[in-house]
């Protein structure tokens, strides 16, 4: 079996209609590992965790709960910590509920997260693990539940597992794929060279500036954008161009150039031999949105950073499953 | 020479420091590289890269720092970060490089106790 072609069980989506539904899904995933003492983790959204909770009661102590709208916020996010969960749990059999989309993310969110569920089936080809993803299917749209049976082997319906016939092999969803927005008419742009990614620092640190970013956030700016910038000068030929621009409560910058990045994991994959991989990874962890188009025309790839009232994540914590 | 960039080295028994400062990225750690290749090569038991005078490390820098870690490890020598600005930190611990390395907070702690 080549490592796309899953067992159904492997992973699976959950079609809910409403909290009852919902937590006999879960509960028909999660208890058969309970009762054998195997390890178990969910990630959902904070709502989900205080309807999980009371039903879990004393069973839920052994379970690693997350709150996906923290851990999910950047859905580039979750493989890296899914694959620290299997490294420590490394022998035994995981179940992994994982709802990285909600009824009210953004399109692009839901596009990048669906990107995420097709990249689940390609993530652990070795890995002892199962996946249950659950779908409200009262307040998706048609087109998200259709992109999950496309990313799904598996799906659950009225407490039933079956195949899913749409199942695309581990293939990005083709609407995952359509190109990225035009930048506003106001977006500045930068082309760049080898030469140039010092004052590009300097360029990014001020634009973080005007967006309001306090200290911390606009250090963290500048270290993800000079990974990109850095990436096409390294990897894509001579030169590139960064723009930025604002929208509300968010600061978007992005990076062209005439590069592909062939491996559909890259940045989600700590790899800490070799030469390269890790510039896309921290990335991936200094911003809340990352949107990637690659092809063999070239690279889009735009990343989003919340101004202002956005939560902060805990300043020393390094991503999730990765610290010990 | 690069002006955002600097390197010292200075050598105490058999431990070499490696002391850098300004902007370690794409075009200034090939530099690095280099200087601490050369103190491996030229015997030393323990390389200390100092890392307080650094604003600024991408994942060059980060390369240069796992290839020094790898090289002491292959030849059963000793490498060691002292700990460099918020932003060094930051990057060190994100990647989960910094578990995999010796930190301290001055060159001294290894050389009194060590050396």
């Amino acid at each position: 079996m080549n490592a796309c072609e899953q067992p159904i069980e492997a992973h699976q989506a959950l079609f809910y209609h409403d909290s009852a539904e919902y937590l006999a899904g879960v509960f028909d995933f999660i208890t058969p590992a309970l009762d054998r003492d195997e390890p178990v983790a969910i990630a959902v959204p904070e709502p989900k965790l205080r309807l999980l909770e009371p039903e879990l009661g004393d069973r839920a102590a052994p379970i690693q709960l997350l709150d996906m709208f923290e851990l999910g916020r950047n859905p580039g996010r979750i493989i890296p910590a899914v694959l620290g969960m299997i490294e420590r749990h490394a022998g035994r059999p995981l179940r992994y509920v994982g709802e990285p989309i909600w009824a009210g993310r953004s399109p692009e969110e839901i596009r990048e997260a669906a990107r995420h569920e097709a990249l689940i089936n390609l993530a652990w080809p070795e890995a002892d693990i199962s996946v249950l993803c659950p779908y409200d299917v009262a307040g998706l749209d048609d087109e998200v539940l259709r992109d999950a049976e496309h990313t799904h082997p598996g799906v659950v319906r009225d407490r039933l597992l079956g195949p899913s016939s749409a199942y695309g092999n581990g293939a990005v969803p083709p609407g995952c794929e359509q190109p990225l927005s035009e930048p506003p008419p106001g977006a500045l742009a930068r082309r760049f060279e080898v030469g140039d990614l010092r004052r590009l620092r300097a360029w990014i640190a001020e634009r973080a500036d005007e967006s309001g970013l306090d200290t911390d956030r606009r250090t963290e700016l500048v270290t993800a954008i000079n990974e990109l910038t850095t990436n096409t000068v390294k990897h894509a030929g001579t030169h590139g161009v960064l723009r930025s621009w604002t929208a509300p409560g968010e600061v978007i910058f992005e990076v062209e150039d005439s590069g592909h990045i062939v491996d559909p994991l890259a940045g989600r994959r700590l790899q800490t031999a070799g030469t390269g991989g890790l510039g896309l990874w921290m990335v991936h962890h200094l911003c809340d949105l990352v949107e990637v188009r690659s092809n063999a025309a070239g690279t889009k790839i735009r990343t989003h950073s919340r101004c202002g009232s956005a939560p902060r994540r805990r300043r020393d914590a390094g991503p999730v499953g990765v610290a010990a | 020479m690069n002006n955002d960039f600097s390197v010292e080295e200075h050598n105490q028994g058999a431990a070499a420091v490696v002391a850098v400062g300004g902007e370690l990225d794409l075009r200034t750690s090939p530099e690095l590289e280099e200087r601490l290749t050369r103190a491996f090569d030229g015997g030393a038991e323990l390389v200390i890269l100092d890392l307080r005078q650094i604003e600024f490390m991408d994942s060059t820098g980060l390369r240069v720092v796992l290839s020094a870690h790898q090289r002491a490890h292959e030849t059963g020598r000793r490498f060691a970060l002292v700990r460099g600005a918020d932003q060094v930190e930051r990057v060190l611990k994100l990647t989960g490089v910094r578990d995999l390395l010796t930190v301290v907070d001055a060159p001294e702690e290894l050389l009194t106790a060590g050396e």
